[in-house]
């Protein structure tokens, strides 16, 4: 991957890709290999783009699609190990503890209602939401109400 | 809950030192490790059924009476074994601490240099193997089954062409379709290579592509 790519097309959304890596993993070292596996498909499928989104919605849909499809390997491989170790603070995870128990929150989450919940924290519009993930808008805001209430009760301790 | 889950999300990442992106480095690093471990795996399994069916042939000759033959095909094929083994401690000798590219065009050569090796075993190994395994078919007496060698009971009692008390026409057969695998070695091995090892090869060969292109 050229230097260029990564600063120009890459660098300035890597807080997207942070974010999406950091739901989707349970240590430092799975989140580096996750966050280096998107940037490498961006660069692969660079040619593919075609400017009918923007250039953030389709890092948005990579990411997504590059992290679920490394968690299905992951939870293969898990069958043979049943260790997952948690982020600890001074393994990458964030500085600000209230995010941090979001994360934890939003790992306890469905694969699908975790990209739902990023997407709608990230602010983009329910036709967004819909057009990454690939579902009806329709549905989106109703989704997006049953997370928050059961992020909310997992914040507040009544769901482990 | 105090704070709701919005302000949580925008207030934990005013903080710059929560979005530093990881350095990338070493990009194929657990790609190439991946790919090399599956290919090893491949490689033990396929010599582990080699020496699995070389111990079973030669059980199946002491019981059908052909000994000569079960120890001229296992011992041929355990000295592949050995001799695929001995090239794979070759692997060794590639240095580990090199970047993944460099590591990968390495273990490429290796296994180029691996498939010129086996094309010449195999140009002897080919016919031998088929020689001396069809050859015992041809007198196996597996009791009680059989009375006499195989080739004088098919069709019940018949009387192959006989010189110096061989059949000479079955073993010109056999011998001729055997040496035909020996000139055709290269092109039998490749497909063999391909059925076995060819979805891993081309992933190899697609990971190396890819990094050349990364560092251009």
């Amino acid at each position: 991957m050229s230097s260029d790519f990564y600063q120009s097309s890459i660098l300035p959304y890597a807080a997207i890709i942070i974010k999406i890596c950091r739901a989707y993993t349970n240590c430092q070292e799975d989140f580096e290999d996750y966050y280096q596996e998107v940037c490498l498909q961006i660069w692969r499928s660079r040619e593919r783009f075609q400017g009918q989104s923007e250039w953030s919605t389709y890092i948005y849909r990579l990411s997504l699609n590059v992290c679920l499809t490394l968690l299905k390997r992951n939870k293969r491989k898990q069958f043979v190990s049943d260790y997952i170790p948690e982020l600890s603070e001074d393994s990458g995870a964030f500085a600000d503890e209230s995010l941090n128990e979001l994360y934890k929150a939003i790992r306890q989450l469905s694969e699908v209602d975790r990209a739902v919940i990023l997407l709608y924290l990230e602010e983009k519009s329910y036709q967004d939401i819909a057009e990454i993930i690939g579902t009806n808008p329709n549905n989106i805001g109703v989704r997006i109400s049953r997370i928050k209430e059961r992020l909310k009760k997992i914040l507040d301790g009544k769901v482990n | 809950m105090e704070k709701s889950i919005e302000s949580i999300w925008k207030e934990g990442f005013l903080r710059d030192e929560a979005l530093v992106a990881p350095k990338i480095n070493n990009l194929y690093s657990q790609k190439s490790q991946q790919i090399i471990e599956k290919l090893g795996r491949m490689y033990k399994i396929n010599l582990w059924s080699i020496a699995i069916f070389a111990g079973l042939y030669l059980i199946f000759s002491i019981w059908a009476q052909i000994v000569w033959s079960g120890i001229g095909v296992a011992g041929l094929l355990y000295w592949l074994v050995y001799i695929s083994m001995k090239m794979s401690t070759e692997l060794e000798n590639l240095d580990q601490s090199q970047d993944s590219y460099h590591y990968l065009k390495a273990y490429d050569d290796w296994i180029q240099l691996c498939f010129e090796r086996y094309i010449k075993i195999y140009r002897f190994l080919y016919p031998l193997l088929i020689g001396i395994g069809l050859s015992g078919m041809l007198f196996m007496q597996p009791r009680p089954f059989y009375e006499q060698p195989w080739v004088y009971s098919i069709n019940g009692g018949y009387e192959p062409y006989l010189f110096m008390g061989l059949p000479v026409i079955w073993l010109g057969a056999i011998w001729g379709y055997a040496l035909i695998f020996g000139i055709f070695a290269r092109p039998i091995y490749k497909l063999d290579v391909k059925l076995i090892y060819g979805r891993t090869f081309d992933k190899l060969k697609g990971i190396i592509a890819d990094m050349e292109k990364l560092r251009k």
